[in-house]
């Protein structure tokens, strides 16, 4: 009896040795599986990035683009994923909306861009839709089909990849757009990229009450048509984010020589989105 | 027949193997640049210590959007937006091909990287650019101009330094 309770505890301790892999071998699998779906990720991105600028057009100024980017950068660099690149750019459109596509490809419009009145009023903005792409909203809503089978693999491979088999990428890219200019993300999503989105722009050193500020004027306006078909209600938004601020003491300490030189940069950029408007 | 003592030090020695595998299990690393680990589960709480992207911490306990890990001996709280279950990995070790795809012009795309993410389903844009409806069509041209743009890291630092010093 004693002989197989040690063959039993025995046989365990070998189990459990062999089942923990080596922490090198994790590495390299995990390593291996981020890659693949960063390629998946940015192969669907930049298809719906192209397909928005068909749609809405490119705002091609290239100060407003250079500030765009300047603001955008700043925080992903400090709260990014690290291994994508996030790319900014304005859509031609007085829709007043920002989009996130999988991979880091980020829209504003210019509409949306008319409508701020601080630096720190983009840079909450942008940090959502940052938000949306660290998060993976998209890429979860629309993820390509896991399974494929070695024969569709490898009809894949020797077809170039233009192979009519499985899912196809206009099928997905379809999809994706459906979500960003009709149906939305959902409240859920949209609630929490509000959420880590002031909060990166904290971390980055703006001012987090500012996502605040500027879903108040645009709920003031009046025009609230084109943001709320595919995002919540603007005064839920502004419930939770007020929420979320003072359970988390999210506060900034505005100096005012920093104040000073956001509102100088701001300046220029507004100057140069209304002198080629 | 084993002795006592041998008994107690296999029972040991399976202990320490299940706590090792749950340590594992636990590891989370930081993905932002810099972030602190506050002393509460609050933005405004004090810092403990600063965190580097890369720095892997022990997950201790879960509240809200805030994590409790514990770091170099000391515990405290991270909010886990900043957190990831892998370690970071940044663009251009993980992605060469990507970044060849990038380079390469709109007519020139059936790159490695294309390639290796239809192999997973992700069938290449021929197929979108056949479907024939004017407003649907892809501009590339535009895509390629988003990619293209490029700001010095140097500059990026030194724009965000600029609000932090408070002066131009």
């Amino acid at each position: 009896m004693k002989i197989l309770f040690w063959i039993f505890l025995s046989s365990f301790i070998l189990f459990c040795s062999c089942s923990s892999e080596p922490k090198h071998a994790d590495e390299e699998a995990n390593k291996s599986s981020l890659k693949q779906n960063t390629e998946d990720e940015v192969t669907i991105g930049r298809e719906m990035a192209a397909r928005l600028f068909a749609r809405f057009g490119n705002y091609e100024n290239t100060k407003a683009i250079q500030y765009v980017n300047f603001v955008g950068r700043t925080i992903a660099d400090q709260v990014g994923r690290p291994e994508l690149v996030y790319r900014f750019a304005i859509l031609d459109t007085a829709d007043e909306n920002g989009y996130a596509c999988p991979g880091g490809y980020i829209f504003v419009t210019r509409g949306l861009l008319s409508k701020l009145r601080t630096e720190d009023e983009l840079a909450t903005v942008l940090a959502h839709e940052i938000a949306h792409v660290n998060a993976k909203h998209m890429y979860q809503t629309i993820q390509a089909k896991k399974k494929i089978t070695w024969t569709e693999t490898l009809a894949r491979l020797f077809t170039h990849g233009y192979g009519d088999l499985g899912a196809s990428l206009s099928m997905i890219v379809d999809q994706g757009l459906n979500v960003l200019l009709n149906s939305g993300y959902g409240m859920e999503k949209e609630f929490e990229a509000d959420k880590m989105g002031i909060t990166f722009a904290a971390a980055a050193g703006y001012d987090p009450k500012a996502l605040t500020a500027a879903l108040a004027r645009i709920s003031k306006s009046g025009e609230t048509q084109v943001l709320e078909k595919t995002h919540p209600p603007l005064q839920q938004r502004l419930n939770n984010l007020s929420r979320y601020s003072s359970e988390n003491a999210l506060e900034h300490g505005l100096i005012p020589l920093r104040a000073e030189v956001l509102k100088k940069r701001f300046a220029k950029f507004k100057l140069a989105l209304d002198g080629s408007a | 027949m084993l002795p006592n003592r041998s008994k107690a030090i296999f029972c040991g020695l399976l202990l320490c193997l299940a706590v090792a595998r749950v340590e594992a299990a636990t590891s989370l690393w930081v993905q932002a640049v810099q972030v602190d680990l506050r002393g509460e589960p609050q933005m405004s709480a004090g810092s403990v210590m600063h965190l580097k992207r890369g720095d892997e911490v022990a997950l201790l306990a879960t509240q809200g959007l805030w994590l409790k890990v514990a770091v170099h001996g000391k515990a405290g709280w991270l909010s886990k937006i900043f957190l990831s279950d892998h370690p970071p990995i940044g663009s251009a070790e993980l992605s060469k091909e990507v970044k060849v795809s990038m380079e390469k012009t709109t007519r020139r795309r059936s790159s490695s990287y294309a390639v290796s993410a239809s192999t997973r389903g992700l069938q290449a844009d021929r197929s979108i650019s056949r479907r024939g409806e004017e407003n649907q069509r892809p501009d590339y041209r535009s895509l390629e101009k988003m990619e293209k743009f490029k700001l010095d890291s140097r500059l990026i630092s030194r724009f965000a330094a600029e609000a932090r010093e408070g002066s131009l």
